[in-house]
């Protein structure tokens, strides 16, 4: 697998594959007959913790391949297992994040991922009812902390249980740093003080300017988190048709208030302004959506924390600026 | 358990199922159905479960590979079989079979009809592959995205063309509630004459209010997808999650205002729009998902642009009503 998902950082130990991996699995050698593996699974002195699948290992514990237990059961007890085994195995290292052990196990097709240490040795596997648990409690963190909720680990799955003092405590950071940025807002807009004074109308856009270029960036942000999250993607060519997308949606979106704006306050500079605005903040929100996430990838941090306030007052600010600026340069 | 109710027709349990799987009867012994097992004949899609039938075809138990594979050859079916059993039924949402399959800790859910016999069993791979639809579905429907049946699939594959048609729609929504807003603002234009410095704080009422929205909303609809949940209870702690985090952001706005623009009643009309926006924001935020799910819709429809630009319309006339009754 040439592209590497970082590990999301803060993680404790307790959300690696090590801590969710079962000791007891089914093992073979190369040179063993399935009759003889059915008859070690059938002998009730060994007990497994999963049966699913049987790992076929070198001497020196090297996985040469896998089998699952219907393989098994539909063959022939004389059949020699090295026939029958899988030799392509993905497998995880014991301290791979347990969110890239879930998305291996759906990319790959399979019930339950090898863990080997750093000599390839065969060390256990993550069962499938685990992986299965493991998407549930990542898929929770991801939402929460898109949405600006602070917390990591078991605490932060419970959250939706808390109570209204620890609700508001993983809730309020987040809120906090935008009222510091919904501050600076402010003082931006009052920069504009006599753009405003001159073209009251101004103000009366100021909150659809800044809605439809939050909303953009969200689409555009949440998409290539869940991308990055679950799939292998060609990065540029993805990029390319974000940024294709944006365009036609800013197009459509400045050309269509345009005419809205025209046709409501008789002002064809008015609805200049408001139209150019709208093209040029929806492409910045377009390119604020693709490149920060990525950034974070890059930087080996987990992009869900894009989603949160922080990139959202960010763009507020960017918006008012642009719209401003632009309005300046027509209307003054 | 509740349960979505809006792909009925394309993504039930039943089109998720394979139907050749391992089936006993009650008189039958472990080394019977390990024999069948094992019989080159029998291509069995799913052999994790073998699952116990009566004379008449009710489904009455069920035994794991695991504990066929550790018990004597000799050992009757009906003594080893767990009797309680998790089921979906055949029109099940593929949302409620991964529920299921979570909630019971289980590999395979089987399928039955109404009589409960036996129809087939959703394998573990098809539930794996369920959570993680489920999820893009949830992630992008927040955020105004609105694809049905299989493009949540594939997201990294829909074409550009189509991508933003889907994308369209919520933003032509929030366009037309973006208007309102326009309007809301041109109503009070008297008010904005006389005091400029309210059209400043524009952005950070409306930025307040939208950002404790959304996290309510997130919240809720994790809650609605996954868990039963009473309404009322999730609604008077919200309430009082939105209370108190209102005063604390109000106090810090009142605050800065204050020392910044040496105003106290502006700075009393701004905290004071705070705490009764933020509040608000989290009614709002639980009444229209939950208005939708009622309707038997996704909650996650929401998200995006209406529940936000509700959000913003109420903003701006509370903060303006605020700002005439305080400054006058």
């Amino acid at each position: 697998m040439k592209k590497n998902i970082p590990e999301k950082h803060g993680k404790s130990h307790a959300e690696t594959a090590l801590s969710h991996m079962v000791k007891r699995v089914s093992t073979a050698s190369l040179h063993e007959t399935v009759g003889d593996i059915l008859k070690r699974l059938q002998n009730g002195k060994a007990t497994f913790d999963t049966v699913d699948y049987t790992f076929v290992l070198h001497h020196d514990q090297r996985i040469a391949g896998v089998v699952s237990i219907k393989e098994l059961l539909h063959a022939n007890d004389s059949v020699r297992v090295a026939d029958i085994m899988h030799t392509k195995v993905r497998t995880v290292h014991p301290s791979t994040d347990q969110e890239r052990v879930a998305f291996i196990a759906l990319r790959e097709n399979i019930k339950a991922v090898p863990v080997v240490d750093k000599d390839h040795k065969f060390l256990g596997v993550v069962p499938s009812d685990t992986i299965l648990n493991i998407l549930e409690w990542e898929h929770t963190e991801d939402l929460l902390r898109f949405s600006g909720v602070r917390g990591r680990g078991e605490k932060l799955r419970n959250f939706v249980k808390s109570g209204v003092f620890s609700m508001s405590k993983a809730r309020l950071p987040s809120i906090l740093i935008g009222v510091l940025g919904g501050l600076f807002a402010t003082s931006v807009v009052e920069f504009f003080e006599k753009s405003l004074e001159e073209e009251l109308v101004l103000a009366f856009f100021i909150p659809v300017m800044l809605y439809i270029c939050a909303a953009v960036g969200t689409q555009t942000g949440t998409i290539l988190v869940r991308t990055l999250a679950t799939e292998e993607v060609k990065i540029h060519k993805y990029v390319i048709r974000e940024l294709l997308i944006g365009s036609i949606i800013a197009a459509l979106v400045g050309g269509l208030m345009f005419c809205v704006v025209f046709f409501w306050f008789k002002s064809h500079l008015v609805a200049l302004t408001i139209g150019i605005s709208l093209l040029i903040g929806v492409m910045t929100a377009t390119l604020i959506g693709v490149f920060v996430p990525l950034t974070l990838f890059k930087f080996k941090k987990d992009p869900a924390v894009s989603g949160g306030p922080f990139i959202n007052i960010l763009q507020d600010i960017l918006t008012l600026v642009i719209y401003f600026s632009v309005a300046s340069v027509i209307l003054l | 358990m509740m349960q979505k109710q809006t792909k009925i027709h394309k993504e039930s349990a039943h089109s998720h199922m394979v139907k050749l799987v391992s089936t006993a009867s009650l008189h039958e012994t472990v080394g019977d159905v390990l024999l069948r097992l094992q019989d080159p004949k029998s291509q069995y899609e799913c052999v994790d479960y073998t699952y116990v039938l009566r004379a008449d075809g009710v489904l009455d138990g069920v035994v794991s590979i695991k504990q066929l594979l550790n018990s004597k050859s000799g050992v009757k079916i009906s003594k080893l079989m767990t009797r309680k059993l998790m089921v979906v039924h055949q029109h099940s949402d593929q949302e409620h079979v991964a529920n299921v399959a979570l909630n019971g800790n289980i590999k395979c859910v089987p399928v039955v009809d109404k009589h409960h016999h036996l129809l087939g069993v959703v394998p573990s791979d098809i539930i794996l592959s369920i959570l993680k639809w489920e999820h893009t579905e949830d992630m992008l429907r927040l955020s105004g995205i609105h694809g049905g049946g299989t493009t949540y699939r594939d997201i990294s594959h829909v074409s550009s063309f189509k991508m933003g048609l889907l994308r369209i729609p919520s933003i032509l929504v929030g366009l037309v509630g973006g208007m309102l807003a326009t309007s809301v603002v041109n109503y009070y234009e008297v008010s904005l004459e006389k005091n400029l410095i309210l059209a400043f704080f524009i952005p950070l009422i409306v930025y307040m209010n939208d950002a404790v929205g959304t996290q309510t909303e997130t919240i809720l609809v994790r809650l609605l997808g996954t868990e039963k949940v009473s309404i009322w209870k999730y609604f008077l702690r919200e309430l009082g999650t939105g209370f108190f985090m209102g005063l604390v952001v109000g106090f810090l706005a009142f605050s800065i205002t204050l020392v910044w623009h040496n105003e106290a009643i502006l700075a009393a009309t701004i905290g004071l729009s705070l705490l009764i926006g933020v509040t608000s924001a989290t009614v709002t935020a639980i009444a229209v998902p939950y208005t939708l799910f009622l309707l038997k819709k996704d909650p996650a429809i929401s998200g995006g642009p209406f529940t936000t630009v509700l959000q913003d319309i109420f903003s701006l006339m509370i903060y303006f009503t605020v700002a005439s009754l305080i400054l006058h």
